[in-house]
């Protein structure tokens, strides 16, 4: 009886230890990184929210011309979307308003304020009840043709750019301004914090083909000196500064070598 | 004849009025490309291009607060990008001054 009750208080205990420990965070699938629920107005709309899958994007598109051009913000639901500024050709309206192409096919339409059943389905595209095998197959079809990584999306988007297996659009009539050459700075190296772990060589160049200056500075990165701000992985995966896209989208910082990647001396 | 001379003159200024809030809402929006457009260029830009820039971004602004909802949102935000870079760039060059 003894036995039982101390085995019942052990038993209680461990369960008590892994729920205040809270549950793990599920890693997501390849398909589902970087994959944003927005969910703004949509249920007060009698609408599911959005699923905002990035990849089907980014494999288009650069990060700037979104997040600069378009407008979109760098949090899910800080961008505070309408369906009526979708309407008015702003926000995912400006491609997907029934008339834009992408390589001759053209891009279906966002939403409407007033819909039938038959246009239903096209709302459910992006306001989505349930997964959809369709687009989970379309991943993986895309993935095959893919430089592989071990994390995030399973894609090495930047390799991928370099071989020429995607070709991003950085620009886009009537919305993009015209610009000038970029002079891009230099790479730099950070000093890594912990002893033997390689420095940070950190590619202004890779950043700002994508990203251009303003999606990082000063919103993300406000330390006008190198060195003024201290770094640490508490705050990056907390999801500041790197952390803001790396997690996210870009490829996860559980990939130590992909930043850490100045050879150690001696 | 003069008649016909004031119903002209009449029809002209109408439409000129009619025209120009369009031409407004177009120079505002050229006005934020020449100003939005030079982030690319910002740390080579002097102290006082930066400066310059700056003053157009808060009279644009002004400009963009009174636009339609949608307008409004897209715009400020746009425009909030490239002044803050501006802003950032200038506190970057003065420090470098000291």
């Amino acid at each position: 009886m003894r036995r039982l009750f101390l085995a019942c208080l052990i038993l209680l205990c461990c369960a008590g230890v892994l729920w205040g420990a809270g549950m793990k965070k599920k890693k997501p699938l390849p398909q589902d990184f970087g994959s944003v629920t927005i969910n703004n107005y949509s249920q007060q709309a009698g609408m599911p929210p959005v699923v905002f899958d990035h990849w089907v994007h980014r494999k288009n598109y650069t990060c700037r011309l979104c997040h600069v051009d378009i407008g979109f913000g760098m949090t899910a639901n800080s961008t505070q979307i309408h369906a009526a500024d979708n309407g008015k050709g702003f926000f995912c309206g400006v491609c997907h308003n029934g008339s834009s192409t992408f390589n001759k096919t053209k891009i279906f339409a966002s939403c409407a304020t007033t819909y039938n059943r038959e246009e239903y389905k096209r709302c459910v595209k992006c306001h989505a009840l349930e997964k959809d095998p369709a687009r989970e197959e379309a991943f993986y079809r895309f993935q095959e043709g893919m430089p592989r990584e071990t994390f995030g999306n399973g894609i090495n988007w930047e390799k991928a750019e370099e071989m020429g297996r995607i070709k991003l659009v950085d620009s886009l009539e009537g919305v993009s301004l015209k610009k000038g050459t970029m002079k891009v700075q230099k790479d730099f190296t950070l000093k890594g914090k912990v002893e033997g772990m390689p420095d940070i060589i950190f590619s202004h160049a890779k950043h700002t083909v994508w990203n251009g200056c303003e999606v990082c500075h000063p919103d993300i990165f406000v330390g006008i000196r190198k060195g003024a701000t201290k770094y640490s992985m508490i705050d990056l995966f907390d999801g500041k500064y790197c952390g803001v896209c790396h997690d996210k989208v870009a490829f996860p910082q559980s990939d130590c070598k992909r930043c850490h990647a100045k050879p150690v001396a001696g | 004849m003069t008649a016909n001379w004031k119903k002209a003159t009449a029809a002209l200024i109408l439409a000129l009025a009619l025209a120009q809030p369009a031409a407004a809402g177009e120079s505002w929006r050229a006005e934020f490309e020449a100003t939005c457009s030079k982030t690319d260029q910002a740390m080579t830009m002097s102290v006082q291009e930066l400066r310059d820039l700056l003053a157009k971004c808060e009279a644009l602004q002004k400009v963009i607060e009174v636009q339609e909802d949608s307008v409004r949102k897209v715009y400020l935000k746009r425009l909030a990008l490239c002044r803050n870079l501006y802003a950032y760039m200038l506190e970057y060059k003065q420090s470098d001054a000291k």
